[in-house]
């Protein structure tokens, strides 16, 4: 459908005959048509809407502008509509919307701001030890009270979070171990004790990176489901439903799933501890030519049980980050889908910085002891 | 021992988020063992007045008083004591997504009778036939409508028959026929076990049906109380605007000649 204008100069008033769809009008279209009128001469401009077809929200603010800018042009201006459905759409989208009010300009005085951030730091830390507090409570407790025997979901927890990630934790590891002796073969050839490729592996996987590493990438695949979950049960009041229940949301959902990582991911360090192992047999093996049963002596001898014991604790201490961050993270949502999103994010990046900053610490502490 | 039953009163009541209250100044009474239902525009309070008197947010002044227990003189015991003696059921039905309509429904019965599962599943089929699932029991909630959720929150909320029956907008978003189904049995309920209900709703119909006593709320506060009648001709404003809304139209045009003096913004 087109637009069309025609003016009719010479009558007594101007009119201005609108014809077809005002929405189809070409951008400018309207500022040549107020062009056009000629005058302002003291006669009065009619627009007659007769031929317009449709006449929508879009059309009345066509017609607007128009209106506004032959008045702007010193015009006086009348419509003459006949059409009772464009005399309502009119009185419908014709209004004096009145503008929202936006929100005043924020206190931008800096030690203003800072103030707020160390109170909302403040509070977000009270929160999060008292959750931490909690969990760890009725994770412990929660086996001695009978009322509350919830073995299904920690069983279910232990086989998600430990069964369905072995595979992967396997993987990563095989190609740690592998990777590393690579890498320190390389400079170990040179003074000619590539057998100590088995020390090496055997000791930074043990006490590190299979700690690490196993943590890590369970925060990324448990921690963020665990998010997930608790925000869309907050999102959805299923949390609200639980607690008006009188079933504590922490007892119910948290403790299971702490009590199964505690469980699950010392297990899964220790997979990775000999997976990663096996990684570096196969490059001594193959690239060394180190007879694996040489290359596991050398490694029962440079590895003391001690340090897997340590890469144990350390496996411990990740689990209870990992789910009382996650835990955390999953309760603060709000928002809706999007809420559930950004909370699923920030549980993964802030338990992978908490896992080191907690790994920082403890290597601090081991190397420290006597 | 403190009885957990009786009126609901609440006593200079404010209650919001954060410091701003959105209401302020509530007296209220909701009569024991009658339906009340509480009316108000969108946004006026209605469902931060609910979660007030759930005890989900902290009231931030006042009291509100179940039977003679004060909730300021709350304990964890008597907290855990008044969770048991209520029902809730959330506007969008708040079931839990991994289990059936039975499991849903046998949720407190498991969780807080401390009766063998076995039992508590029968018992929640028998509320499940009371709604009218019996036949979905086994359904996920995911694959039944939304009225059959509504439906079996009700009977996940009267599972351990409360004395205290609280329901954010029951009705809506459901048809005239699942609507006036629930309120019928919101009515028997009421009728057959003396449970105090109240209810939040927009829907009028549903109103005159069920209420035997109205809390209606305006301007951060309670504009008006009392049984329906006493309510609609209480003469209030926020009451008539709320049960016959007219509204404005804007005299634009002429109706003899059809030209209009077009309003525009700087014009008002």
């Amino acid at each position: 459908m087109k637009f069309v204008a025609r003016v009719n100069p010479r009558d007594a008033d101007i009119v201005v005959l609108l014809e077809g769809g005002l929405e189809h009008a070409a951008p400018g279209a309207l500022g040549q048509l107020v062009d056009m009128v000629p005058g302002p001469d003291g006669r009065t401009v009619i627009i007659d809407l007769e031929g317009v077809a449709r006449l929508g929200a879009l059309g009345v603010a066509m017609l607007t502008t128009l209106v506004g800018g032959l008045q702007d042009a010193g015009h006086e201006v009348r419509l003459r509509v006949k059409s009772d459905v464009h005399k309502r759409v009119i009185r419908a989208f014709g209004r004096d919307v009145p503008q929202p009010e936006l929100p005043g300009p924020e206190a931008h005085i800096l030690i203003e701001r800072l103030g707020e951030r160390t109170i909302q730091m403040h509070d977000a830390i009270v929160r999060f030890v008292l959750l931490t507090q909690a969990t760890l409570a009725s994770a412990i407790t929660q086996p001695f009270r009978l009322r509350h025997r919830r073995s299904g979901l920690t069983q279910r927890s232990v086989v998600a979070m430990g069964v369905g990630a072995t595979p992967l934790v396997a993987l990563i590891a095989f190609l740690i171990g592998f990777i590393l002796a690579l890498q320190s073969g390389d400079l170990l050839k040179t003074y000619g004790q590539t057998i100590l490729i088995a020390d090496l592996v055997g000791l930074a996987v043990t006490k590190e990176i299979a700690p690490l590493l196993t943590a890590i990438l369970v925060a990324g695949r448990s921690g963020s489901s665990l998010t997930a979950e608790i925000g869309t049960m907050k999102v959805s009041e299923e949390v609200d439903a639980l607690t008006v229940m009188g079933v504590d949301p922490i007892d119910y959902l948290v403790a299971p799933r702490l009590r199964a990582l505690l469980l699950v991911l010392p297990m899964l360090t220790i997979v990775a501890d000999v997976v990663a192992v096996a990684g570096g047999i196969t490059v001594g093996w193959m690239v060394y030519d180190i007879q694996p049963e040489a290359y596991i002596e050398q490694t029962t001898l440079a590895v003391e049980l001690g340090d897997v014991l340590g890469g144990l604790l350390k496996a411990c201490c990740f689990s209870i980050v990992i789910v009382t961050v996650a835990a955390y993270q999953g309760f603060a949502t709000a928002g809706g889908a999007t809420g559930v999103g950004k909370h699923t994010t920030r549980s993964v990046v802030q338990a992978i910085i908490w896992i080191i900053i907690v790994d920082g610490i403890f290597t601090a502490l081991l190397t420290a002891l006597p | 021992m403190i009885e957990i039953e009786g009126n609901i009163r609440t006593v200079g009541l404010a209650c919001g988020y954060g410091d701003e209250p959105i209401l302020s100044d509530v007296d209220l009474v909701l009569p024991s063992g009658k339906v009340s239902c509480i009316l108000g525009k969108s946004g006026c309070g209605k469902s931060t007045l609910l979660r007030t008197l759930l005890l989900l947010e902290r009231p931030l002044a006042g009291d509100i008083r179940f039977g003679d227990l004060s909730v300021k003189e709350l304990d964890a015991d008597l907290l855990d004591q008044l969770r048991r003696r209520t029902g809730v059921l959330f506007q969008g039905s708040a079931l839990f997504n991994s289990m059936t309509l039975l499991e849903n429904a046998a949720f407190p019965l498991i969780e807080r009778s401390g009766l063998p599962r076995s039992l508590a599943r029968e018992l929640a089929l028998l509320k499940l036939d009371l709604v009218g699932l019996s036949r979905f029991a086994h359904f996920l909630p995911a694959a039944v409508s939304g009225g059959m959720r509504k439906r079996c929150g009700i009977a996940r909320a009267l599972a351990l028959d409360p004395p205290y029956l609280f329901l954010d907008e029951p009705s809506a978003g459901l048809d005239p026929f699942t609507s006036a189904e629930i309120d019928g049995l919101l009515n028997e309920i009421c009728d057959a076990l003396a449970t105090t209900i109240v209810v939040v709703t927009h829907e009028l119909r549903s109103v005159e049906r069920i209420a035997d006593h109205l809390v209606m709320l305006a301007d951060r506060g309670v504009a008006a109380q009392g049984p329906p009648d006493e309510v609609r001709g209480s003469g209030n404003p926020a009451v008539s605007a709320y049960f016959s809304p007219q509204r404005a139209a804007t005299p634009l045009i002429d109706p003899h000649d059809g030209l209009a003096s077009f309003l525009l913004p700087d014009e008002n």
